[in-house]
């Protein structure tokens, strides 16, 4: 079982004061010297909490630099709502003013892997100009067929070459051969399904809720209830179907280690509602976890 | 022989923290337990108000909790002995009141508590104003002595106590104590005009006489601002408390503030008040309780800087039990009642006459709240029967109609005065009222005056509804100056003026009457609803808030607020739509009361409010009118007058059944 100290726990609540990653020599200097964490101590046990994925690490050369999960969460909602608004090229979401500009370079490049993992963006080739894109929304093969056919087109049309000469029949015959064409010519392989995800359990599992729960509040250490809703969001990738994270949150609860809390007026949630809470078949409908302290 | 033993989990409610816990299990929500105990020596300890944010499902115990808090305080104390570590004062603020009336509500709550008498027959007010006294070196030794002296001293001499008038300078500004209120204080401490002095207390109307008995100022502008007004006197009698005797609040209820659909701005204000009251007191502990699966909304609703206040100490999750626990649980609620404690011991199974699996079974449909698991235990132990144990019978079932039904007629029967007052009646329970009926009058979103209690629109037309419930006098006239400009500034507003009908204008106060007809020549409706509709409107209000908070329950089950909705939109009774007619313009065309007409009514109102019982000739004689008039009036007054011969010779004071049951 997870469990925290109390000074790890103050370890955390320090590392939250900062609203970028901070580098260990500061944040060691930052901290009270008469706190409840020795000076020395503050490395061995941000290594135990690393091992725990409660904080996160960029080691370059001689520079450590520290932050934690929920910091990283917060850039990449700025990140997503940035492409909300359109896509952009890779390079412009690591410069210095983009959201993800205050991440080592290190710690760039594992948010944007997770976030595809998680697909909550997709990088792909981009439509017109070269280069890849990243955005929001999952890339449209009609988009790029588009371009082709309107590019054979403009050749074909000078050399004055019938389309049944080039062994295309019907128009369905020449997107499909454009199709193949465009998938062959591809450096990013693009799948429509996604990929099987084998769901955790057991250990994995637990570790995996608790650390969601404290990279959600870092109060839930020591008790404080967190949102399901919020918790199935932020594991998605680990339990993308809704029975995966009820079954996981379900089976933890058994142990009585966590507490799951009720929705008291089921009768006035609507169904999207009421999916978005974990629910256990007998007409309960959670909306909060907590760790028993 | 057998032994009859009452079922020990029968009436597992707990609602009121003042109630005594039944049985404490100290192992069940111990943790929290421990860090409201840590917040009340903070506020001991350094001068900085705090809040706890308590929650759970509806029956994880908040209420219970609270209650063992106030309890372990008190021992606390008893062990200490004189001299030693004091009871904390507590104050239980349950919010079934409108946002509009926060601070009313706190005046209301803080008042009533402060003046409940503890095991000595001391007031809450008496130990933290001997308190004060003492801790200004003001009284030496036995101050309960010395009390007993001064209140045998003032029976002889009305004078003041040099000793509190000294406590009020050296208080200074800081306390903001005005000199009403010292004078209101210190007579409640020497046991004078108590009556009167809580009157004023809880801002009741109070009359000119009862004013000078009291010897304080009338403060004729006192509706202007009648919300500040009452935080300046929660924040005075706040300030007396301090290092050795702090203030613990307990609020419950929260959800109730939001019957209506506004739930933010409901929300909101109440965040303001907490963040107000940490500002302005030193050593006072803020408790906050509501349901976890408000809690995300209540969060969003406040905003940030007052859920940080209403959090600061600590944020408490009242989690549902494990089975360690529920057995703890259950074998103390058994070993609470002593003919049972003393048949089980001799039995092996600490749960007898219950057994483990029966008890764990209820593990099958998800980890229970205590009240679920007293509920199912009541159900166990009821079927238990054998040779040497009977349990008395459980009362019959109820469907939850019937038991809506009673719940209602309970509330109803329970009179609107004191901290209830009809303006907050109104106030809170109009709009859900409006929404249960469908109707398409809404709040709204206009800011308002403080003078006016809704402000209601449908289409183009707009209605402020105002209670003008204050004294005759010069109160009273400039409430009706201030609505005149109102009305001034926006003329496309209609105004309803509302007045309790017990208290009928009487025709002694002319200036109030003369001010009041102008409204009514400006087309102000003037209303006296029928006392009987306040009433079931409070029930209702008073109902909605007891489910949407959890605290309403049938065996194991919390009503849902939406079904209590539901029943109440088919039982809706004539008294309510009769009240919403009176107070909103139908499209259908009313009777008009003419104002001759509503002066006459109002006259016979008074004269038998004086005289009881008093012949048709003697009163059209006094009002010099014609005997047919006084009759008609009478007949349309059916509610308070009641007519008796054939033809009508006498008229009568009607009283309700309500009101008997309270006299």
């Amino acid at each position: 079982m997870l469990s925290l100290s109390e000074e790890a726990a103050f370890l955390l609540r320090a590392l939250g004061q900062f609203n970028a990653p901070v580098a260990a020599s500061r944040f060691e200097k930052s901290l009270p010297k008469l706190g409840p964490v020795k000076r020395s101590e503050v490395r061995p046990l941000l290594d135990r909490l690393l091992k725990q994925d409660l904080v996160r690490i960029d080691r370059q050369s001689n520079k450590v630099t520290y932050w934690l999960p929920a910091l990283e969460e917060k850039l990449a909602e700025q990140l997503i709502a940035l492409l909300q608004q359109g896509p952009l090229a890779p390079s412009g979401v690591e410069g210095k003013n983009s959201p993800l500009g205050s991440l080592p370079p290190g710690g760039r490049k594992s948010l944007l892997n997770r976030l595809k993992k998680e697909r909550r963006i997709f990088e792909f080739p981009a439509v017109k100009g070269t280069g890849n894109r990243l955005s929001v929304i999952p890339p449209e093969i009609q988009d790029y067929l588009q371009g082709m056919i309107e590019g054979l087109f403009a050749k074909l049309r000078p050399l004055s070459v019938a389309f049944e000469e080039a062994g295309v029949h019907t128009k369905e015959d020449f997107y499909l051969q454009a199709h193949q064409m465009w998938l062959n010519s591809l450096p990013v392989k693009i799948s429509t399904m996604p990929e099987p995800v084998e769901v955790p359990s057991g250990e994995v599992a637990e570790r995996l809720i608790l650390a969601g729960m404290t990279q959600l509040d870092s109060a839930a250490i020591n008790g404080a209830l967190v949102s399901l809703t919020k918790l199935r969001n932020l594991l998605r990738a680990h339990f993308p179907g809704k029975v995966d994270f009820d079954g996981a949150i379900l089976t933890f609860a058994e142990q009585e280690r966590i507490a799951l809390h009720r929705h008291v007026h089921v009768s006035t949630l609507s169904q999207a509602e009421k999916d978005d809470l974990v629910t256990d078949g007998r007409d309960n409908y959670f909306i909060g976890i907590a760790l028993r302290v | 022989m057998s032994v009859v033993i009452r079922n020990p989990f029968r009436g597992s409610v707990m609602s009121d923290p003042w109630e005594a816990p039944q049985a404490n299990v100290s192992i069940v929500h111990q943790t929290a337990f421990e860090s409201c105990c840590k917040a009340v020596e903070a506020v001991r300890l350094r001068p900085h108000s705090t809040g706890v944010l308590i929650h759970g499902e509806a029956g994880s115990g908040k209420t219970h909790l609270l209650a063992r808090l106030r309890a372990h305080n008190a021992r606390e104390a008893e062990a200490d002995g004189p001299g030693g570590l004091q009871e904390a004062i507590f104050i239980s603020v349950r919010l079934h009141t409108s946002p509009r009336m926060l601070w009313r509500h706190l005046r209301s709550c803080l008042v009533n508590d402060l003046l409940r008498p503890g095991s000595n027959g001391e007031t809450q007010l008496d130990r933290i104003l001997l308190h004060s006294l003492s801790s200004h070196g003001l009284v030496d030794g036995n101050g309960q002595a010395w009390l007993a002296d001064k209140r045998q001293q003032a029976r002889h001499d009305p004078g003041s106590v040099r000793e509190l008038d000294d406590l009020f300078f050296q208080l200074g500004p800081r306390a903001s104590i005005s000199f009403n209120l010292q004078i209101i204080l210190t007579h409640l401490l020497l046991d004078r005009h108590r009556g009167s002095a809580i009157a004023w207390l809880r801002a009741e109307n109070l009359s000119d006489q009862a004013l000078q008995r009291l010897g304080v100022t009338a403060d004729y502008d006192e509706d202007d601002e009648p919300e500040e007004k009452a935080r300046q006197t929660v924040i005075a009698l706040s300030s007396l408390s301090g290092p050795t005797l702090p203030i613990i609040y307990c609020f419950d209820q929260i959800e109730a503030l939001a019957l209506d659909s506004n739930n933010e701005d409901s929300l909101r204000a109440f965040g303001r008040m907490i963040s107000t009251l940490q500002a302005s007191t030193n050593h006072t502990l803020l408790i906050s309780s509501i349901q976890s699966s408000f809690l995300t909304g209540f969060e969003a609703a406040v905003g940030t800087a007052d859920y940080d206040r209403i959090r600061e100490q600590s944020v408490l999750t009242l989690n549902p039990l494990i089975r360690n626990e529920a057995e703890q649980l259950v074998i103390e609620r058994m070993n609470a009642v002593p003919e049972l404690r003393e048949l089980k011991s001799a039995q092996a199974n600490p749960l007898w006459p219950l057994s483990r699996e029966k008890v764990e079974s209820i593990y099958s449909l998800s980890s229970p709240t205590p009240r679920q698991l007293i509920a199912h235990c009541a159900n166990l132990f009821e079927a238990y029967l054998n040779d040497s144990l009977v349990v008395i019978p459980p009362p019959p079932k109820v469907t939850i109609e019937e038991f809506l039904s009673a719940a209602l007629e309970e509330r109803r029967l329970e009179p609107v005065d004191g901290e209830r007052k009809v303006e907050e009646v109104l106030a809170h329970g109009l709009l859900p009222l409006l929404q249960i009926m469908g109707s398409e009058w809404k709040q709204s979103q206009q800011q308002v005056s403080g003078d006016i209690l809704a402000l209601l629109e449908k289409g183009q037309r707009r209605v402020a509804i105002i209670c003008c419930d204050n004294r005759p006098g010069p109160g009273l006239v400039n409430k009706f100056k201030r609505i005149e400009q109102l009305e001034r500034s926006d003329a496309s507003t209609e105004f309803a003026l509302v007045r309790d009908p017990r208290q009928p204008l009487s025709p002694m106060a002319r200036r109030s009457r003369e001010r009041r007809q102008q409204l009514i020549d400006k087309g102000m409706k003037w209303i006296e609803p029928n006392y009987e509709g306040i009433a079931t409107l409070d029930a209702l209000r008073r109902l909605l808030s007891d489910a949407s908070s959890g605290d309403l329950n049938l065996q194991s089950e919390t009503i849902q607020p939406q079904t209590v909705n539901q029943w109440l939109a088919k039982q809706l009774s004539p008294e309510l739509r009769d009240l919403i007619e009176a107070l909103l313009p139908t499209d259908s065309s009313g009777t008009t009361v003419s104002s001759d007409q509503q002066s006459l009514r109002e006259s016979i109102t008074e004269l038998l409010q004086h005289h009881y019982l008093i012949s048709i000739i003697d009163i059209a004689a006094r009002l010099d009118r014609s005997e047919s008039e006084i009759i008609e009036s009478a007949y349309r007054l059916t509610e308070r007058v009641g007519v008796l011969g054939d033809p009508p010779a006498v008229l009568f004071h009607l009283v309700s059944d309500e009101q008997l049951i309270h006299s």
